[in-house]
C-alpha cells in the first residue's frame, strides 16, 4: 500500500513547509522593519564641507545654527533629535572647553539640567570626547494637560582645524536606548 | 503486504477499504470525513448577525442612557465586552449542534491554547519584538507587506499551531470541518487576548467604540483560522500535496493583513473643525462582509468536497481519488 506510507510522510513533510514559510516571512519582514527604520539618506552643510546621513524619514531643518537638526516625528511627546552645529576654536584650546560652553547655554535655555558623564570615544579613527546629559522637557503653556518629559542627550565634540563640529542626540529617556542606533549611524556617517 | 488501516482510527481495514485520494478510512470514519454539518453553519452565520446585533444594542443602551462608566466599572464591562464574542459562539454552536456536538473540552481547550499562544508568543513577537506600531505606518508599502509578513504570518501561524499539534492527530478531529470549528475556536481565543489585553492596557475602553475594536477583532480572528481550518481539514483526509499546508496558511496570513491594513485605513478619518480621528463602522461593516464571505466560501468548497467524494464513491465503488478545489 503505497499511499499509507508516503501520506504519512508528506505530512511531515508539509509541517515543515509551513515552518519553514512562517520563518521566511518573518525573516523578510524583519529586513523590511529594518529597511524601514534604518534607511538614511545623504546631506552636505557648510558650504559642502560637512556631509554624511540621516534617517530617511525624518524631518529635517537646515540653518546657520544649528547646521542641521533632524527629527522623528513619530517618537512621541518628545521627539528624538539629532542636531549638527559648528563652533569656532583655536587648535590650541582643549575641545572640551566647548561641552562646557555648551552645557553652560543649556543650563540657562532649560529645566533640571544635569551633565552626567564624559568619556573618550573613538570616532571614525579619531578620537573624540563625549558627554552625557539630562534635563526635564516642561511646555510653558500652563493649560497642556502633558506630563513633563525626562530627555537624555549625548553631545560630541569632533575636532577640526579652526573649529569643533558637535552632534547632539536628544531622546526621550524611554526611547532613548531604543534610538541611539541613529546617534551612532549619524555621528559615524560624518565626512569633513 | 502491510497492513492497510484507517487514517483516523488507525483500525484495521480491508484492501477494498474506502479511500479519499491516497488515505483509507473504516466505514464509521468515511461517513464521518464526509459529513454535511449544517450546524456549524448556521452558527456562524448566527454568530455574525449576533455580533453586530451585539454592538447595535450597546451603541443603543449607552447612547440612550447616557451610561457613564469610570475606574473598576468600565474596566469590568470592558472585560466582560471582551469575552461576549467567544461566549455567544459557543452559545450558537451547542444550541446548533446538539445531536452529534464536539467535546465542550476539546473546543475550550483549543479555544485557551490560542488564547495562552497570544499572550505568550504573538502579542510579544509582533508589539515588542518587531515593534510594527513603530514602523509599519511610515509608508503605504511597508503598512501592506509588514502587516501580512508580520502581523499576518505570526497570528495565522499561532492559531494554526493551536490546532495542528493539540487536536488534529486525535480521534476528536474526524470530519473535514472540524478544521474550521476548531480553527474558529483557535482564533476566537486569539481574539479574546487580544481583546484583553486592548481592555486592561487603557484601564477599560469607551464602551461604543470599545464594542465595535473588540467585535471587528473577534469576526477577523475567526474567520481567517476558520480559512486555514477549512485547508487543515482537507489535509487530513485527502492527499493534498505538500504546498496545501502552507498554502493555507500563506493565503490566512494575507488576507490577515490586507484586512489589518485596509481596517486601519477605512476607519481613520481626516481633522475637520469639528474634530476627527476614528470612525469605526467602516471597519465593522468591513470585518462583518470579510467574515461572512469567507464563511461562505469555505461552506462552498466543504460541501463541494462532500459531494465529491461521495459521487465519486458512487460512481466508482470505493476506491475514490477525487480532487476538489
Amino acid at each position: 500500500m503505497i499511499a499509507s506510507k508516503t501520506t504519512p510522510r508528506r505530512d511531515r513533510w508539509a509541517d515543515w513547509a509551513v515552518i519553514l514559510v512562517v520563518v521566511a516571512a518573518l525573516g523578510l519582514g524583519f529586513l523590511l522593519r529594518e529597511n524601514t527604520l534604518y534607511s538614511y539618506s545623504s546631506f552636505a552643510v557648510g558650504d559642502g564641507d560637512i556631509s554624511g546621513c540621516v534617517p530617511a524619514n525624518w524631518l529635517r531643518e537646515y540653518g546657520d545654527d544649528p547646521l542641521l537638526q533632524a527629527r522623528d516625528p513619530r517618537s512621541g511627546a518628545f521627539n528624538t533629535k539629532l542636531v549638527l552645529r559648528t563652533r569656532p576654536l583655536a587648535p590650541e584650546m582643549e575641545p572640551i572647553l566647548a561641552l562646557q560652553s555648551l552645557a553652560m547655554e543649556r543650563a540657562d535655555a532649560v529645566n533640571a539640567f544635569r551633565a552626567l558623564e564624559t568619556d573618550q570615544v573613538a570616532v571614525g579613527g579619531r578620537t573624540a570626547i563625549q558627554r552625557t546629559f539630562t534635563y526635564v522637557q516642561a511646555d510653558r503653556n500652563p493649560y497642556l494637560d502633558r506630563l513633563p518629559v525626562v530627555v537624555k542627550g549625548v553631545d560630541v565634540v569632533l575636532q577640526d582645524a579652526g573649529r569643533v563640529i558637535l552632534v547632539t542626540y536628544l531622546a526621550s529617556v524611554d526611547t532613548f536606548d531604543r534610538d541611539y542606533r541613529y546617534f551612532r549611524d549619524f555621528v559615524e556617517s560624518i565626512a569633513f | 503486504m502491510e497492513e492497510v488501516t484507517c487514517c483516523v482510527c488507525h483500525c484495521p481495514v480491508g484492501a477494498d477499504a474506502k479511500r479519499i485520494g491516497g488515505r483509507c478510512f473504516c466505514e464509521y470514519h468515511y461517513a464521518k470525513a464526509t459529513q454535511e454539518r449544517p450546524s456549524v453553519w448556521r452558527a456562524g452565520l448566527l454568530q455574525i448577525l449576533g455580533l453586530i446585533a451585539f454592538v447595535l444594542v450597546v451603541e443603543l443602551v449607552v447612547g440612550l442612557t447616557d451610561l457613564t462608566l469610570d475606574g473598576w466599572s468600565l474596566l469590568i464591562a470592558g472585560i466582560v465586552l471582551a469575552l461576549v464574542p467567544a461566549l455567544l459562539w459557543l452559545l450558537f454552536f451547542y444550541r446548533q449542534d446538539r445531536l452529534e456536538p464536539e467535546p465542550k473540552g476539546a473546543v475550550v481547550g483549543v479555544f485557551v491554547l490560542g488564547a495562552l499562544l497570544a499572550q505568550a508568543v504573538g502579542i510579544p513577537l509582533v508589539e515588542q519584538v518587531f515593534d510594527v506600531r513603530r514602523w509599519l505606518p511610515i509608508s503605504t508599502w511597508s503598512h501592506i507587506i509588514g502587516s501580512i509578513l508580520v502581523v499576518g504570518f505570526t497570528q495565522e501561524f499561532l492559531k494554526y499551531a493551536a490546532v495542528r499539534y493539540s487536536i488534529y492527530p486525535t480521534l476528536e478531529f474526524d470530519e473535514r470541518v472540524d478544521g474550521v470549528v476548531y480553527g474558529t475556536a483557535a482564533g476566537l481565543g486569539y481574539a479574546t487576548m487580544l481583546n484583553l489585553r486592548y481592555v486592561v492596557d487603557s484601564g477599560g475602553v469607551n464602551l461604543q467604540a470599545g464594542v465595535m475594536r473588540i467585535v471587528v477583532t473577534a469576526l477577523a480572528q475567526a474567520s481567517f483560522a476558520g480559512l486555514s481550518g477549512y485547508f487543515l481539514g482537507r489535509a487530513k483526509f485527502e492527499d493534498e500535496p505538500v504546498w496545501w499546508l502552507p498554502g493555507g496558511v500563506s493565503l490566512a496570513a494575507l488576507l490577515n493583513g490586507l484586512f489589518t491594513y485596509l481596517r486601519g485605513e477605512i476607519t481613520t478619518t481626516g481633522l475637520t473643525l469639528s474634530g476627527g480621528g476614528v470612525n469605526p463602522w467602516p471597519g465593522l461593516i468591513l470585518a462583518a462582509l470579510v467574515a461572512g464571505a469567507t464563511f461562505a466560501l469555505v461552506f462552498y468548497l466543504i460541501r463541494r468536497a462532500n459531494r465529491l467524494t461521495l459521487a465519486g464513491a458512487n460512481a466508482k465503488g470505493p476506491v475514490t481519488s477525487e480532487r476538489g478545489v
